[in-house]
């Protein structure tokens, strides 16, 4: 699942993963995201953008540990943030990760965390 | 005492109007400080000193703000100003009596004090200023470019896929736009904010092109939520350019401001010499005494903002007046927020001609 409000970033994102064969849902905000999963829409990966209206991606993070603390012990959330910010950012999610480092190395967390 | 004091208001703020644009709106709260403190029976103890210094720093803090964010005022001109009223204030004051020394330093102390006051919080303004802008710049020029450069790596990684590849080169014209925009907005805000009017070329059009083709491109961006009303052909001579930037930030806010389920409008409207152009939403209303300090040089608020930065109402109000025109808003809980903009439609004469 990709939670993002950049509708751009979303469409990004799909044709980039779909390409590597991998089928994707979209959030605008972490709402939307907690929407998805009570639909029973689980995801085995989710990308997560930091600033996002209405539940940002580090809210959005709690929410989804309090709500379904197994679901969360089992899927890997990777947080994108902006280059100031990554150091300084807390999170329980999997990994915090730079949004901005280049197709490869987001398609290689892909890759690591699907195992 | 008063009878003094009521002088030395009106007449001090008239000498004071002629030089000075900083102390205006306080000046009458502040001389009634001063004449507190020059009041004979009133004796100057301790609780009063440290009250008086409190409030000589209230004033003086409130107006340095203000100040710093109007335009690239600096800081001489902030202290020659203070000086300028020293100046009058004895000048007012020796026609009336003599003044004793104590009345004299006390004077000259609560002037120091507020010039001490408003200097620091000058400076500390246009730093947070600058801080800010710089903030807001990088992050929202970062977002266009790297969705761009994504775009642009994909697009290196597609293989026989043209539609694809053409639906992510647009993409990147797309945001490439958003960039430019954003550029151009930050060079407008330069400009006005050192006291210069904007001067862009007139060209005649018509402004159903304009709000159709923004729609347009709005729409994509904000998923089918605007629509245009408009009845007429309404041509003129304007520059479209700016005049989309000014449709693009006011669609922006009605977006992010208003309610999130309800539509955003653009209607356009003429009368025999102006050409009415409105940007309305529902939800949120604006109130009365908000409404001027939005179009101010830098409104905090937007700071943080994903849409755009502080700047965007203050260039839109720059480039509506550099068209000679109008812009301000109203807004009711029944009929929500209508952002108004009333062009001249005949700028014919203001084209130079080479």
């Amino acid at each position: 699942m990709v939670v993002d409000d950049s509708k751009d970033m979303r469409a990004l994102m799909r044709v980039l993963l779909e390409s590597e064969g991998y089928e994707i849902d979209e959030a605008a905000d972490g709402r939307q995201a907690l929407d998805n999963i009570a639909k029973k829409y689980i995801p085995d990966l989710i990308f997560l953008d930091h600033n996002m209206p209405v539940m940002n991606g580090p809210e959005f993070v709690t929410a989804f540990e309090k709500e379904y603390p197994k679901l969360f012990s089992q899927v890997p959330v990777i947080l994108l943030t902006g280059l100031d910010s990554k150091d300084i950012v807390r999170s329980q999610a999997t990994e915090i990760v730079n949004k901005n480092q280049g197709i490869q190395q987001l398609l290689q967390l892909v890759a690591k965390h699907l195992k | 005492m008063i009878l003094w004091q009521k002088r030395a208001e009106k007449e001090v703020f008239q000498k004071n109007h002629e030089t000075s644009l900083v102390l205006q709106d306080s000046l009458p709260e502040y001389l009634h400080q001063m004449a507190m403190a020059l009041s004979p029976n009133l004796g100057r103890s301790k609780m009063r000193k440290r009250n008086d210094t409190l409030n000589s720093h209230r004033i003086g803090k409130k107006h340095a703000d203000e100040r710093s964010q109007f335009t690239e005022y600096s800081i001489d001109q902030l202290i020659f100003e203070f000086h300028i009223l020293r100046q009058i204030i004895f000048q007012v004051l020796e026609k009336e009596t003599e003044i004793s020394q104590v009345a004299r330093d006390i004077i000259l102390n609560s002037i120091e004090n507020l010039v001490n006051v408003a200097a620091t919080e000058f400076s500390e303004s246009a730093r947070n200023l600058q801080e800010h802008l710089s903030v807001t710049i990088t992050h929202d020029l970062r977002s266009p470019m790297n969705t761009a450069k994504m775009a642009a790596e994909i697009i290196v990684q597609q293989k026989d896929k043209p539609e694809t590849i053409k639906k992510l080169a647009y993409q990147i014209i797309d945001n490439m736009g958003r960039i430019d925009h954003m550029v151009q907005d930050l060079l407008d805000f330069s400009r006005l904010r050192s006291g210069k009017r904007l001067d862009y070329p007139l060209k005649p059009f018509d402004l159903n092109e304009l709000t159709a083709e923004a729609c347009n491109d709005l729409n994509i961006l904000y998923e089918n939520r605007v629509r245009v009303i408009s009845k007429s052909a309404v041509t003129g001579h304007w520059n479209k350019q700016s005049l989309w930037r000014v449709l693009e930030n006011l669609v922006a806010n009605a977006i992010k401001y208003g309610a999130q389920d309800k539509e955003v409008t653009i209607k356009l409207e003429k009368n025999k010499t102006k050409a009415i152009l409105s940007v309305h939403n529902f939800g949120k209303i604006i109130p009365q005494n908000q409404k001027a300090a939005l179009f101010k040089k830098y409104n905090r608020k937007e700071v943080n903002s994903k849409v755009g930065w502080g700047i965007g109402l203050s260039v839109v109000k720059g480039i509506v007046e550099s068209h000679h025109g109008k812009i301000w808003i109203e807004s009711t809980k029944a009929k929500g927020t209508t952002f108004f903009v009333e062009l001249p439609t005949n700028l014919k004469k203001h084209i130079i001609k080479n």
